[in-house]
């Protein structure tokens, strides 16, 4: 009905109508009788705007309500995530150091049982105390198989990886570009630059030929 | 309940139909020479009936020549001044704008103009006889159909042609405009507005007497006893000394009564019988206006009678004729639309839509007393909303033209 009660309004207006004494004009007769009606449509247009708008405005403010409690709730568990990953690398730092005492006495005790063949075969150190000799080739050896155990834990990186992993992992949860999507992932989805296998081999390979990952012809 | 059809261009807001209908006040409006006479008619188009009504298996060329051919067929009956071929042609180049003919000359050389809009829920014919010979009101008079012998000197003479002017030829069979009437019975839709306008050059001096046109229109029989002592005085007098100044009285008397009937509509006019006169200056032209105000619980139908007296040119005094041609059919068409899904015996539609606002006020008010965070009575109240909304026939959303509902109703 605004469709052309609008512009009646607008072009009585365009008819530069001026008022004779005593007589009504031919706008006033409008708004007296035929206005009158559309008004009593438009305060009903009017009472239902202001209840959709209220409702509407009370939908948007528990919607963000729940929305802010989400994210609170994801910020939380990242934060568990985090403190649950740093007990994870105190252990695994502790658990290296364990291993690598491990590896030590291994080497000790393993060249300790072995050394008068080696000493009959090809070293020759007699001039030396027996015992400190013994001693001395047990370290060596220890320190030799501590030296193989470190380069292993170099090459995996001990617990970085998983920090690595957990840290991607974005405090909102509506822009979660850090994390692992379905398209990516998987054997041989997508393309073979996308791949686990790709990524596994591009991670081994930087490392190997020691190129920089911000090689330009990597990204194409 | 809910049956009632929404109205085509609620679907369409912005097609082409919505387009056109929108700039329907552009359309250039015609010549018109004083002194002249005009029918203005508009058609409500339900959706059964409308040729731009989308439908299944429709193709709106063959809708549009269909319906062409039923106004024509509707016209014939009474005037064969066209031929069909050249009304559909012209029509069918015409569409979607306005279109008007020629449809000769009629007794004295007056012009006779067909005029035809299309519009998207209604459509508009307006006839418009003018460019007479002769200003001279009894020619003008005999042209239309008046036959009985005019004699100048007759102090009854200026009463029956003015009569006739004013209120005689809408209803003389003889008459072209008559006739048009008539065949306006049988044409496609609802009529919803009839707008009858004369127009006159030369007689503003009678208007602007307003005191004695206000007291004319106040007291008719007062009127009456003092114009036939005036006729009597005029038959009274052999020498005919004083008879020019008498015959100017009593032709402006004449003028002004039967203006006065001219604007007083009878009780079947519309659902009221209170009519209101308007008396203005549009355009530095002098409007007498008259129409009886629709009133709320049946808007339908409504005929406005105007009397337009303006010395400027012809496409002035035609932009003049037009506007107020236009306006009336903006309001008609608000009307109408106002007036859909109200029941015309019950008036049940506008009781539905006094309800609902009671009913919108009192879910107003219950909103504002539930507390923030309480999610099931928000969810009551978008369906109360959406309940308020349906008991309305046709819905309320439509009726009240609100198109962006964010709310899951």
């Amino acid at each position: 009905m605004e469709y052309y009660v609008t512009p009646l309004k607008e072009r009585m207006s365009d008819l530069r109508i001026y008022r004779y004494r005593r007589w009504q004009p031919y706008d006033e007769f409008n708004r007296r009788y035929v206005f009158q009606i559309f008004d009593r449509i438009q305060r009903t247009q009017r009472i239902f705007d202001h209840v959709r708008r209220e409702l509407e405005r009370r939908y948007l403010m528990r919607s963000m309500a729940s929305t802010d409690s989400y994210q609170k709730l994801v910020e939380e568990n990242t934060r568990k995530m985090e403190a649950t990953t740093r007990s994870i690398e105190k252990l695994q730092r502790g658990a290296t150091m364990v291993s690598c005492l491990a590896a030590f006495f291994t080497g000790f005790f393993a060249s300790s049982g072995s050394l008068p063949t080696l000493k009959a075969s090809f070293i020759n150190i007699s001039e030396l105390d027996p015992l400190i000799e013994e001693l001395l080739f047990s370290l060596m050896s220890g320190f030799f198989v501590l030296v193989i155990f470190s380069v292993f834990i170099f090459l995996f990186k001990g617990g970085r990886k998983t920090r690595k992993i957990t840290q991607r992992i974005p405090a909102n949860p509506l822009g979660a570009r850090g994390l692992p999507s379905r398209g990516r992932g998987g054997l041989f989805a997508g393309s073979c630059r996308r791949g686990f296998l790709a990524r596994l081999l591009r991670s081994r390979r930087s490392w190997v030929t020691c190129i920089p990952r911000s090689a330009p012809w990597r990204t194409r | 309940m809910n049956n009632i059809a929404v109205p085509a261009r609620l679907y369409t807001p912005d097609t082409r139909l919505g387009r056109t209908a929108r700039i329907s006040a552009l359309r250039p409006a015609y010549p018109l020479k004083a002194p002249a006479i005009a029918v203005h008619q508009l058609y409500y188009l339900p959706p059964g009936v409308n040729p731009k009504y989308p439908r299944k298996g429709w193709n709106i060329r063959t809708a549009l020549l269909d319906f062409y051919s039923r106004i024509y067929k509707g016209l014939y009956e009474y005037t064969n001044l066209i031929e069909k071929s050249t009304f559909l042609e012209k029509l069918e180049q015409a569409y979607p704008n306005s279109v008007i003919f020629g449809l000769g000359t009629v007794g004295h050389r007056g012009r006779f103009r067909l005029r035809i809009d299309f519009y998207s829920d209604t459509w508009a014919m307006t006839f418009v006889l003018d460019r007479f010979d002769t200003p001279e009101i009894f020619q003008i008079a005999e042209s239309l159909g008046l036959t009985s012998g005019l004699d100048p000197l007759d102090p009854f003479t200026y009463a029956k042609v003015w009569e006739y002017l004013f209120n005689g030829v809408w209803s003389d069979r003889s008459s072209p405009i008559g006739s048009i009437i008539q065949a306006s019975d049988n044409m496609i839709g609802e009529k919803i507005y009839d707008g009858r306008t004369v127009v006159l050059d030369g007689y503003r001096g009678y208007l602007r007497d307003i005191d004695t046109l206000a007291r004319d229109l106040q007291g008719a029989s007062k009127h009456n006893e003092e114009i036939n002592a005036l006729r009597s005085q005029l038959e009274d007098d052999k020498a005919g000394v004083i008879s020019d100044t008498l015959r100017k009285r009593i032709s402006a008397f004449d003028f002004l009564v039967t203006l006065k009937g001219f604007i007083d509509f009878s009780a079947s006019v519309g659902s009221s019988s209170v009519s209101e006169v308007v008396l203005c200056s549009m355009l530095h032209g002098d409007v007498l206006f008259g129409s009886a105000p629709p009133s709320a619980d049946n808007a339908r139908s409504f005929q406005s009678n105007m009397y337009v007296d303006c010395t400027r040119n012809s496409h002035q005094l035609g932009r003049l004729v037009r506007r107020v041609h236009v306006l009336e059919e903006l309001k008609a068409s608000a009307l109408i639309d106002h007036d859909n899904g109200i029941d015309p015996d019950t008036g049940q539609g506008f009781k539905d839509i006094k309800k609902a606002e009671r009913d919108l006020g009192k879910l107003w008010n219950d909103i504002n007393e539930m507390p923030f965070d309480d999610d099931s009575g928000l969810a009551n109240a978008a369906k109360k909303l959406s309940d308020i909304s349906l008991s309305v026939d046709g819905g309320l959303i439509p009726r009240l033209g609100i198109w962006s509902i964010m709310l899951p109703l």
